[in-house]
């Protein structure tokens, strides 16, 4: 692109269109305000402008814009924006909050929110632009994003050590101990066989709990065998009948699969615990980039994200997956949850 | 009876050589992962070898692969594979190439010394064997899909029993009927899943697996 006819710079018109306190609002401001005619040359930019960008007034005024503040990749779409604005095309910039990129004088590139206006007025086309760095912002999402998603893999460890610790311990010591109980209940008579087989009674129960116990907190088949198969398994203990579709072999991220089986998992529980329903169904979509799994149940609906119910926890670990959940329950006509949760395929 | 014990866990794997020992069983091999049950019941050919789902290396149901893998290459070893938990996903892949001479047990059945005695044989011997929770899964998903199989309540319940490898007599004793009655519901059983006589040893098993596969 050639670069516009080198001119004197002359910021004189902008100025004789400001007055005095408009002038002090502008050099007071903390937004970079940045202004360029119709050539695309800078005509002026405040003070919050020079220190951002890192040029002086003197030294940007009179230049070609693009090649100061916008990326090379960008100036092109920047230039041709610009041309087809002047040839009367459609407002594409003006006027609208955008996210894009700009430009320091030192090279770096750095996130910036903008508006563009033009200036209303017979005059030459006069073009600003409002610019705010917004370095500190997206970097503080980034690192929300991260730790996030830290917090809910750590969560998802915790549950498969503490699983795996009950496996490898309490639940075999406790197997032990039923043979040994049982041994001194084949020697023994009268009172005491009787307070032994109370004793195997209260043994079993708590092998049963602690065995559901273990599951609720990870379920082995979940990092065995995969999704379908732990949805299979939830579906078989369900207290109601659970059409299940996922389709079968695929293994995804570890913490994508538990979030996918902790989602149908709530569900489930809020459909038999809150909604009375009597049948339901899971399915998971595999479409590419994203994996989807939705919860209908026939209960009595009335279910929301704001509730109290487990939903909003489960919201956040969705979330932290930078995926979305949503509820569609109308009262009397069953309970819809979807999650849709971005992966890597 | 030859048998080989395979489990990562000492204390469940001394457990039960010894609950074994005393039932008159002679415990040929234990193994620790699911390499070393490999090796093993190819040298020592037991006639049954004592599986856990779960076992190293690996993060994966190992010690099930093992179990697969013995099956298809020394059919005449019995497996019964012992779990803390019932996975449907894991019993079908089992009984995927039939049901003779497998089970599938909570690891907690152990602890009855009579009954696991009678399950390790039963196994050694080409019966099979299959937890009482593993039967009211499958036959809780195959009442729902096969509920048109003509099968009274009594004769599910009979049949449940003979997926869970009781004898006639042992189920007889459990529903306190006789045995004649047993034999009346089996056979009507028989007739009403269309299995004729021919294959005479092997209808006990192809009942139970046409149930549990909803067929």
């Amino acid at each position: 692109m050639a670069a516009a006819p080198t001119t004197e710079p002359d910021p004189a018109p902008l100025d004789a269109r400001l007055s005095p306190g408009m002038q002090a609002v502008l050099d007071a401001a903390l937004d970079c305000v940045v202004a360029m005619d119709a050539d695309g040359r800078v005509v002026a930019l405040n003070p919050a402008a020079e220190r951002t960008f890192g040029y002086p007034a003197a030294a940007a005024v009179g230049r070609d814009m693009a090649e100061l503040i916008v990326p090379p990749a960008l100036r092109e779409r920047h230039r041709e924006g610009l041309r087809r604005h002047l040839a009367g095309g459609p407002r594409v910039v003006l006027d609208r909050r955008i996210e894009i990129t700009g430009l320091r004088a030192d090279g770096t590139e750095f996130p910036v929110e903008l508006t563009v206006t033009r200036v209303k007025g017979d005059g030459e086309p006069l073009f600003v632009g409002y610019l705010r760095d917004i370095s500190d912002r997206i970097a503080a999402e980034a690192e929300l994003r991260h730790s996030r998603l830290r917090i809910l893999e750590t969560a998802y460890a915790a549950r498969r050590r503490i699983e795996r610790d009950l496996h490898d311990g309490a639940q075999q010591r406790l197997v032990m101990l039923t043979y040994q109980l049982r041994a001194a209940r084949q020697k023994a008579g009268g009172e005491a066989a009787e307070l032994l087989d109370e004793a195997l009674g209260e043994l079993d129960t708590a092998i049963g709990e602690l065995r559901e116990l273990a599951r609720g907190m990870y379920p082995a088949v979940l990092s065995e065998a995969g999704l379908a198969p732990a949805l299979r398994s939830l579906a078989n203990r369900a207290p109601l009948p659970v059409a299940v579709g996922a389709p079968a072999g695929r293994r995804y991220a570890p913490s994508l699969e538990a979030t996918a089986y902790f989602v149908a998992a709530e569900a489930l529980t809020n459909a038999v615990r809150h909604a009375q329903a009597t049948e339901a169904a899971i399915e998971v979509t595999d479409a590419p980039g994203c994996l989807r799994v939705t919860v209908r149940d026939d209960g009595a609906g009335g279910a929301s994200l704001e509730g109290g119910s487990g939903l909003r926890g489960l919201r956040d670990r969705v979330v932290a997956l930078g995926g979305t959940l949503s509820v569609t329950s109308p009262p009397g006509e069953g309970t819809t949850i979807c999650a849709e949760l971005p992966c890597a395929s | 009876m030859r048998v080989l014990i395979a489990d990562d866990s000492v204390l469940i794997r001394e457990g039960a050589a010894r609950i074994l020992a005393e039932a008159g069983f002679d415990v040929v091999a234990q193994a620790g992962d699911a390499e070393d049950l490999l090796r093993k019941v190819r040298a020592h050919k037991p006639d049954v070898a004592l599986v856990d789902v779960r076992m190293p290396p690996g993060d994966g149901p190992e010690g099930l692969k093992a179990a697969l893998v013995i099956r298809e290459e020394l059919p005449e070893v019995g497996v019964l594979v012992l779990s803390q938990y019932v996975e449907e996903h894991y019993v079908t892949q089992l009984l995927d190439g039939g049901a003779e001479g497998v089970g599938y047990l909570l690891k907690d059945r152990i602890a009855d010394v009579a009954r696991f005695g009678d399950a390790v044989r039963r196994v050694a011997e080409g019966g099979s064997v299959l937890d009482p929770e593993v039967v009211s899964m499958l036959m809780g998903r195959g009442g729902r899909q096969a509920a048109d199989d003509g099968l009274t309540p009594r004769e599910r319940e009979v049949l449940a029993l003979m997926a869970e490898g009781r004898t006639n007599r042992g189920i007889a004793e459990d529903l306190v009927v006789t045995e004649r009655a047993v034999e009346r519901h089996v056979t009507n059983i028989f007739a009403k899943l269309g299995l004729n006589d021919e294959e005479h040893g092997h209808r006990r098993v192809l009942a139970v697996l046409h149930h549990l596969q909803g067929a």
